[in-house]
């Protein structure tokens, strides 16, 4: 699991690349969840993230939770189409907002 | 903060270990690690076998010893796995005894019996290996975390509950269906719309514990499709859903996919009940696999003969003992565990006598189990549904230990609704009784209104279209030689001399409504088997349990094709749910204020019921409430003569299976020959 982070004025991205298995999602939570602030704004980019395991849709949740808990706005983006039906189908849908690509991401956060 | 117990005290080929906690049993993820626990009474040792996923041989096989032992329970932390890639199973020793009952063989490795997640059949049908073989069923670590988002049970009355028994692969898995995700949980999640718009409140699944549909699998007699294991009454892991029935079940999150269903279900006011096996395995009889029980204490987890031999109480080779107290407690922490990490609304028991046979086989007068189950109280508020009987010979309809607790599938009802139906003499009182709830077999006062739950048909037996398109069940397609499958059926074809086929085929349309017209209007709790209400039919096979094609799937173009039939259960339904007189009679509080018996019997003329006779009417009055169901079962049209009212209210006709039923405005309808209507009355002035 590859993980970069960019700034766009004050939002932050975080591309994912690779898969989201029991350690790529370990990396995924411990870059991720510390650094989630309050009043923050947060996109999870999963353009090239083409396999989401159980422990990679619970940090995707945990990272929602905390970013309610904080008040921190997150949201994730350019989710596969196979990653999406498992998210819907394991009940995670309404958790995080999501939108088709990082850029309609931005326009909706900037 | 950190925990003294997150910390390794043991070694083993560089496995970190400590000893483990007994309770609870299964894998549990704690601190660092995973806690295994498992008991066997009569082994000599355990150990833990580790695979990779999908790997045949484990990376390491790590024993208990003895600081890992108290009393029976083997029990030890390994830390540092990593769960999702992990498969696990037991190898145990002890004796071979075959006369004393001990099966014990340290070559097997078995199925933790507490495993929350099995693989090896991750997706349907799709269970070989390279080689051809079969992948080995193994134990998963399920990390147990759903966000619920504040889901609860229902705990909807159960006189207000309308079950609708379904097979979760059934259901969806034909063509028709239109769901992206055929067959799975995912996609009965899609078909929530539909089962919200029939108006139904409650789905009883057919087994969603982990089974192999590969057992005993076979070609069909013309060897064009495989006979499976397709119903499921044969369980491998009591705790854990079938993968197959999850389209993320290859990704091991048929857990999280099964909560979300019934999270959404909930949502939409829909109860989730559970038809469990708890009466046999998957292990078969002398012949079968090891798989699980058999191998970690044969002697506890079966009733054996003192030679050593399986009962076979429940028909399919073996008997779980279910009344010895490690079982007992291990059927208690699985419904608990449904109950409470599921949140499962209640539960169906298939061949529920085996519950209450003692472990000699012989019925007990208390069954500890299952007044265990009745007072339990994380149980405390579900629906315990007994199917009263048993291969085995004992018949409890009517006779099911209670507590005031259980209720039971009314076979009676089936088969006495069935005779009138056809036209049998002599079925009005039985059926009279059966739709007031069947007081004459439950005394209410010991068994309350709804001790019967009042089903025409089931998975078990005909369609109700091909109850009334068959003489004979047309069981060739299993392999049989048409021998499988109940012979009584009570079925008719309706072939009346000199009619069309076209005419047969209407008449067995309205056939199908007077069925529902009765099932919908008793009082007790009915259960409507999926694929009625659109006429499905399963080509006249009575015991569909092998066949995995659309002998028994349901057909959704039969929707459109009998939108009729969807029709007339839905308002029905909407009847049932609007009028409380047909869900709770008042009858422990003497007549109504009108001063109407809450339910009444009568028969062309109001008031004159004929006991021996074709015709029927039955009238459920409340309050303000007034509901007269006519059944005329007769070859010939009669005038219905109607109860009279009191001041300010009047009949008029809410339903009737046949359009050619009249009101003829004098206080009597003319219902034709074989036909039901349903006449209501309220205070409103008459239209």
């Amino acid at each position: 699991m590859n993980i970069e982070e960019s700034h766009v004025e004050d939002v932050r991205i975080v591309k994912l690349t690779g898969k989201m298995d029991v350690i790529g999602s370990r990396t995924v939570q411990d870059a991720l969840i510390p650094s989630i602030s309050a009043g923050g704004k947060l996109i999870i980019d999963m353009t090239d993230c083409g396999y989401v395991a159980s422990s990679g849709l619970r940090v995707l949740l945990i990272a929602a939770k905390q970013a309610a808990l904080v008040g921190c706005r997150a949201v994730l983006s350019g989710v596969q189409p196979l990653v999406w039906d498992v998210i819907v189908m394991t009940g995670f849908e309404g958790v995080l907002a999501t939108y088709p690509t990082q850029a309609d991401a931005i326009a909706e956060l900037g | 903060m950190l925990r003294v117990d997150s910390y390794p005290t043991h070694e083993y080929e560089g496995m970190k270990l400590r000893p483990g906690h007994v309770l609870p049993f299964g894998a549990t993820i704690v601190e660092g690690g995973v806690n295994f626990s498992i008991s066997s009474s009569n082994a000599t040792s355990c150990s833990l076998a580790l695979f990779r996923r999908h790997e045949p041989e484990p990376y390491v096989v790590i024993p208990f010893n003895d600081g890992f032992r108290i009393g029976d329970v083997f029990a030890m932390i390994v830390y540092d796995l990593d769960y999702e890639d992990t498969e696990y199973g037991y190898i145990f020793d002890g004796p071979n005894d075959f006369t004393a009952g001990h099966w014990f063989d340290p070559t097997k490795i078995l199925i933790d019996p507490y495993t929350k997640i099995i693989s090896g059949r991750g997706v349907w049908g799709e269970g070989s290996q390279e080689d051809g073989e079969l992948r080995p069923l193994r134990s998963r670590i399920l990390q147990n975390d759903f966000d619920w988002q504040g889901d609860a049970p229902l705990e909807t009355p159960f006189e207000d509950l309308v079950i609708y028994e379904m097979h979760v692969r059934g259901q969806t898995a034909h063509p028709s269906s239109g769901v992206k995700y055929p067959g799975t949980f995912a996609a009965v999640r899609e078909k929530i719309p539909y089962l919200k718009d029939l108006g139904i409140n409650a789905v009883e699944l057919l087994p969603i514990y982990e089974f192999d549909e590969f057992e005993n699998w076979r070609y069909s007699p013309d060897g064009s499709t495989k006979l499976m294991n397709y119903w499921g009454y044969s369980t491998v892991g009591f705790f854990a859903p079938k993968a197959g029935f999850a389209a993320t079940g290859h990704l091991g999150m048929q857990a999280d996919e099964f909560k979300t269903l019934v999270r959404d279900l909930h949502g939409n006011g829909l109860e989730v009940l559970l038809d469990v096996v708890f009466n046999h395995t998957a292990e078969g009889n002398e012949n079968g696999p090891y798989i699980s029980f058999r191998g970690i204490d044969n002697k506890t987890y079966y009733m054996l003969t003192p030679d050593g031999w399986y009962y076979n109480f429940s028909g399919t080779g073996n008997t779980l003992n279910c009344n010895n107290p490690v079982v007992r407690n291990m059927i208690l922490d699985c419904l608990r565990y449904w109950a409470s990490e599921y949140h499962i609304d209640g539960f169906r028991f298939d061949l529920a006598s085996i519950l209450g046979r003692d472990q000699t086989g012989a019925p007990m007068d208390s069954p500890p189990l299952l007044e265990n189950l009745a007072f339990d109280p994380v149980l405390g508020k579900c629906k315990l549904i007994a199917e009263a009987w048993d291969a085995g010979g004992m018949y409890q309809v009517g006779t099911f230990p209670s507590w005031g607790r259980w209720c039971e599938w009314n076979g009676k009802y089936r088969d006495d609704v069935r005779r009138f139906l056809r036209g049998d003499p002599g079925m009005t009182w039985v059926t009279a009784q059966g739709m007031q709830g069947s007081p004459h077999i439950y005394d209410p006062r010991y068994r309350g209104n709804c001790a019967s739950v009042n089903f025409i048909t089931a998975h078990d037996g005909f369609t109700m279209m091909d109850l009334f398109t068959y003489n004979e069940k047309q069981n060739l397609a299993n392999g049989e030689d048409n021998r499988d499958g109940s012979n009584d059926n009570y079925s008719w074809d309706c072939r009346v001399p000199g009619a069309t086929e076209e005419e047969t085929n209407a008449l067995r349309r309205k056939m199908v409504k007077n069925a529902l017209t009765i099932l919908l209007t008793s009082l007790g709790v009915p259960m409507l088997l999926a694929g009625d209400e659109f006429g499905n039919s399963q080509r006249g096979n009575n015991n569909t349990y092998c066949q995995d094609n659309d002998i028994s799937w349901l057909n959704w173009e039969d929707l459109e094709r009998n939108r009729d039939i969807f029709e007339y259960a839905q308002k029905l339904i909407a009847l049932r749910k609007s009028r409380r007189c047909l869900r709770s009679p008042s009858s422990d509080h003497g007549d109504t204020k009108n001063g109407y018996p809450p339910v009444s019997y009568h028969g062309v003329e109001p008031w004159k019921a004929d006991m021996n006779g074709k015709m029927l009417g039955m009238m459920f009055c409340g309050d303000d409430d007034f509901v007269y169901v006519g059944m005329n079962m007769h070859w010939e049209g009669n005038d219905f003569g109607l109860p009279d009212l009191p001041g300010g209210f009047y009949w008029s006709m809410y339903v009737a299976s046949d359009e050619a039923v009249t009101d003829k405005g004098d206080g009597a309808v003319y219902v034709t020959p074989r036909s039901t209507m349903i006449m209501t009355a309220t205070k409103d002035p008459r239209p």
